[in-house]
Parts: C-alpha cells; sequence; structure tokens
C-alpha cells in the first residue's frame, strides 16, 4: 500500500492542495508566494519518495494518466519547480540576482501541462 | 582562475585585434539605422520552426518592428512553405490580426476589413463586390511575396526582394557544420520572450562567452560549467564554440535524480547514450553544449538530448525582443516528464540571471562614462560580431 500510488498520495496528503498544480505558471507563482520553511516541508516529505514514485507513475501511459496518478505527477513537477531553491537558492523564494520573473511570458508545448 | 591558454583565439585569429572596442555603435541610433538598412533588411532571419506549421495552410504571422512589417508564413496545399507581408492588396490592413500561429480556413485566408481571400500562394482568390472595382486585375493583387526559404527545418525569410545569397549560401559551411543534428525529434518546444531594455549587441554579447559563468551563474550552476571556449570556429559572418563542462562536483539530490530520470540537461555531466551531435562538433570530452551564432541574431545551442536557441531582434537602438526556446523530445513516461521539467525550470532560471545585466548595462553605457569597452580572449565571439557589423553597415 505505501509504495502505490494511493499509498504516496496519503502521504503527501497535506501538500496535495497547495502542490498539486496542473501548469508551470501555477506552480511558479506558488513557489514564488512560498517562503522557506514551506518549501522545505514540501521538499522534505516527496524527496525521499521520488524514485518509488516515478517508478509507479513509469508503468502507466503519460499522456493518459488516471486522476489520482495526475496529482501525483504534478507534484513531482512542483518539487522540480521547488527544488533548485532549497538546493541551491539557501530557501529564497525569488530567483536570486535575477531579472523580474514576471516579465517572463511563456508559452509551451500544450501537451506538456499534464 | 587563469585561462589555461591565454591569448589561444587572438593568435588563431589574428585579424580582429585585441584591443579595447568602441560603446558607439550601441548607443547610436544613427549606427543602429545603417544595421536596420544593411544587416537586418538584407539578412536572413529565422522566423518559424517547420513542426510549428506542419499541416497544410498552417501559417504562423511575426512581428518585425524594426521594419514595420508583419510576415506570414503559410505551408501551402503543395507543402511549399512561402512568405508573404501581412498586408492586404486593397487598402493595405493586416491581413491577419494576431501574431503567433493559426490555421486557415480551406477558402484561405480572408482580411477581415472587406473580406478579400488569399491563397496558400499569396494569390487572391476572392474579392466582394468585385464587379465594382474598376478594371480589377486580380492576378497581380496578390500579397506581397517575402524571400523565404528552410534550413534544417528552421524558418528563414529575407527582407531583401532579390536576396544575394540564398540561405544555404549564406549559412555556408556553419549550415554545414550543424546540419544532420536531429533537430525534429525535439518537437515540444518550451519559449520564454520579454522585451528588453538595451541595445541587441548588448543581449547578444551576454550569451556569446563563458567569462561569466562563475559570477553570474553562481547561484544556479555551482561547479557547472569552465569559462573556457573549445574549438572556436569563425565562419564567414557566423562563429561557434564550444561551452565547456567542469568536472567533478557533487550535484544534490533532486538534481542528481532528474539526470538519472532522462539525459536532457545541460548540467548533466555523464552521458550514456550515443553522441548526437554532428561530426564536426563536441569531440572534446569536456564539451557540454555548441553555442552556435547563425549571424546576426539566431544562437542555436546543441548538446546530446535536446537542443535550445535564443533570438535577439531589435526593436530600435535601445530595445530588444528576446524570445529563448527550450527544444525537448516529447517524454515517453513520468520520470522524462519530469526531468524536462527540471531541465527547464533550472535553465529558465539561469536565463533569469543572463537578463538581470542586460538592462543595467545599457543604461549605465549611455551615462558616456565610457566610450571604449575591454574585452578578453575568451570574449572573441563579441569582437567577431562587432567587426562583422561593422564591416557591413560602413559598406557603400
Amino acid at each position: 500500500m505505501s509504495d502505490s500510488i494511493v499509498g504516496y498520495l496519503q502521504a503527501l496528503d497535506p501538500f496535495i492542495e497547495l502542490w498539486a498544480l496542473t501548469t508551470q505558471s501555477q506552480r511558479e507563482l506558488q513557489r514564488r508566494g512560498s517562503n522557506a520553511a514551506q518549501m522545505q516541508a514540501f521538499y522534505d516529505a516527496i524527496t525521499p519518495r521520488m524514485e518509488g514514485i516515478i517508478e509507479v507513475l513509469n508503468r502507466l501511459p503519460l499522456d493518459d494518466l488516471p486522476d489520482n496518478a495526475r496529482t501525483l505527477m504534478n507534484l513531482t513537477l512542483s518539487l522540480a519547480e521547488i527544488a533548485p531553491h532549497v538546493e541551491f537558492y539557501q530557501g529564497e523564494p525569488g530567483v536570486p540576482f535575477a531579472f523580474a520573473e514576471e516579465r517572463f511570458i511563456a508559452s509551451r508545448a500544450e501537451r506538456v501541462e499534464l | 582562475m587563469n585561462a589555461p591558454n591565454p591569448g589561444i583565439w587572438a593568435k588563431k585569429f589574428p585579424q580582429l585585434g585585441t584591443g579595447p572596442v568602441p560603446v558607439e555603435p550601441y548607443l547610436s541610433s544613427d549606427y543602429f539605422e545603417r544595421e536596420r538598412d544593411k544587416v537586418f533588411k538584407k539578412s536572413w532571419l529565422k522566423v518559424a520552426r517547420v513542426e510549428e506549421i506542419a499541416n497544410s495552410r498552417d501559417y504562423k504571422v511575426v512581428p518585425f518592428e524594426f521594419a514595420d512589417a508583419e510576415v506570414i508564413v503559410i505551408r501551402g496545399e503543395d507543402d511549399q512553405i512561402r512568405g508573404f507581408y501581412n498586408t492586404c492588396s486593397h487598402r493595405g490592413n493586416k491581413v491577419v490580426w494576431q501574431t503567433g500561429t493559426g490555421h486557415a480556413k480551406g477558402g484561405g485566408l480572408q482580411c477581415r476589413f472587406h473580406g478579400w481571400v488569399y491563397g496558400t500562394k499569396g494569390e487572391v482568390r476572392s474579392v466582394p463586390e468585385e464587379g465594382a472595382f474598376f478594371d480589377l486585375d486580380k492576378a497581380s493583387c496578390g500579397l506581397t511575396p517575402v524571400a523565404t526559404d528552410v534550413w534544417e527545418g528552421f524558418v528563414f525569410i529575407n527582407f531583401d526582394p532579390e536576396p544575394a545569397q540564398t540561405l544555404a549560401e549564406f549559412l555556408g559551411v556553419m549550415g554545414e557544420r550543424l546540419a544532420g543534428f536531429p533537430y525534429g525529434v525535439f518537437s515540444e518546444a518550451h519559449t520564454y520572450r520579454t522585451v528588453l531594455n538595451c541595445n541587441w549587441k548588448v543581449a547578444q554579447d551576454a550569451f556569446s562567452e563563458a567569462y561569466h559563468v562563475n559570477t553570474i551563474h553562481a547561484g544556479t550552476f555551482p561547479d557547472g560549467f569552465s569559462t573556457e571556449l573549445l574549438d572556436v570556429q569563425l565562419l564567414g559572418p557566423h562563429h561557434s564554440c564550444g561551452v565547456c563542462k567542469l568536472e567533478g562536483g557533487n550535484p544534490p539530490p533532486v538534481a542528481a535524480m532528474s539526470h538519472r530520470f532522462s539525459t536532457a540537461s545541460i548540467a548533466k555531466k555523464e552521458l550514456d547514450n550515443e553522441s548526437m551531435l554532428p561530426p564536426d562538433v563536441g569531440n572534446d570530452p569536456r564539451h557540454a553544449f555548441e553555442l552556435a551564432v547563425l549571424f546576426p541574431n539566431y544562437l542555436v545551442h546543441i548538446l546530446d538530448g535536446m537542443y535550445f536557441t535564443h533570438q535577439f531582434t531589435p526593436i530600435d537602438v535601445d530595445h530588444t525582443m528576446w524570445e529563448g526556446v527550450q527544444y525537448f523530445a516529447p517524454p515517453k513516461n513520468a520520470g522524462e516528464r519530469f526531468s524536462h521539467e527540471y531541465g527547464q525550470v533550472l535553465q529558465r532560471n539561469a536565463w533569469l540571471e543572463d537578463t538581470a545585466t542586460m538592462e543595467d548595462t545599457h543604461q549605465a553605457l549611455k551615462s558616456g562614462a565610457k566610450s571604449e569597452m575591454y574585452l578578453q580572449d575568451g570574449e572573441i565571439l563579441i569582437r567577431h560580431l562587432l567587426e562583422v557589423v561593422d564591416q557591413m553597415v560602413n559598406a557603400e
């Protein structure tokens, strides 16, 4: 159970509302509105489980993930968004010494937004 | 940290000299007007990838503010890609009102002002109330063509009605050098764009050297890259070099994980697949990615597993439209999806670090405090761009 999709979602339940977001723009806004402790708590909860999460998700067709698997996938994508801030930027919610992030206008492949 | 081979590129390319370079080309309105007329209105400029207009009657509208023009590139029923000014033959309205990609209905492109319809070869297909015009010769009322050509799936236009060179001739050895990379495999484009309040060369220069990696990218790429350049090539107006990775380093957990799930990252040090790079590119084991500049303003960076591009299109002397694109293969599974997201986010952050310098540089130069800039050996691509532009600007 603990290494199933349902098991991972139960373990990460406190983070689903904030971090199971469907677009990179949403994840970026959530990251910029968070503090170091919030990012660290999410990071600490999901990182040790990542190998197992990817293993179970890799068994499913990426283009047709069931809803609960999609929720789990979106959590991993939020980890991608915040990991540099935990691992490289000492918990700063913004990219340090950077151009104004809101001035970068993004457009991306549609299918990437799961 | 000193470069291991001081003066290596100055020795290889003595014609470029070693002295300071003038600031005037970055600030002068007069200089910019000559750049516009003699460089940008005479050179092949990238407008699209073929994947963006994959099907018959798919089109893309691209604005060029320096030319007061918009260009439509459209794929015809005969699979040819053609380019036209987005200007109706009737009274000059824009035929397509929105920039970006779209798909023309079976009838063709219809101007919304009075309903003139154009086919994919630019020809007028129908004119409402045609009988009310006087001796209208529809055969001479087509959209005004813009020279258009394709290299390796990149669509280019040229505002010169009769370009001095074909695209293949213009790209020359550089085109051959970069040919054969599987660009079409990396069909998922992730784009960022913004208007930068700086001269186009201030922006392009910041992406044309590795001297800045220890300072500007200390945050995002710690221990990532060396300031050293590999195998600098000056090929006509174009130029290319390898950017060099640093050996060793110990990536933190999530960075390491993203490298395990996929090979598509410029920060990855170990490659587990056969090289996709063309034969003349990246033969040094320290090669991280190729930094190739297709003159005047299109940067193509190829590496195993992905490629990315930058384009710096001038708006006026003090403003530039920047577009950065990362191209990935469609992910096959969740691990690749995660890895692509991580690599893309990290590169976005690095670009946020890069773009942070540009407006300050331009503003500080405008103070007039300095009339010259100093370039070190590893800034040879900047020296070359200035030299090529200057020759064209001053040509009769």
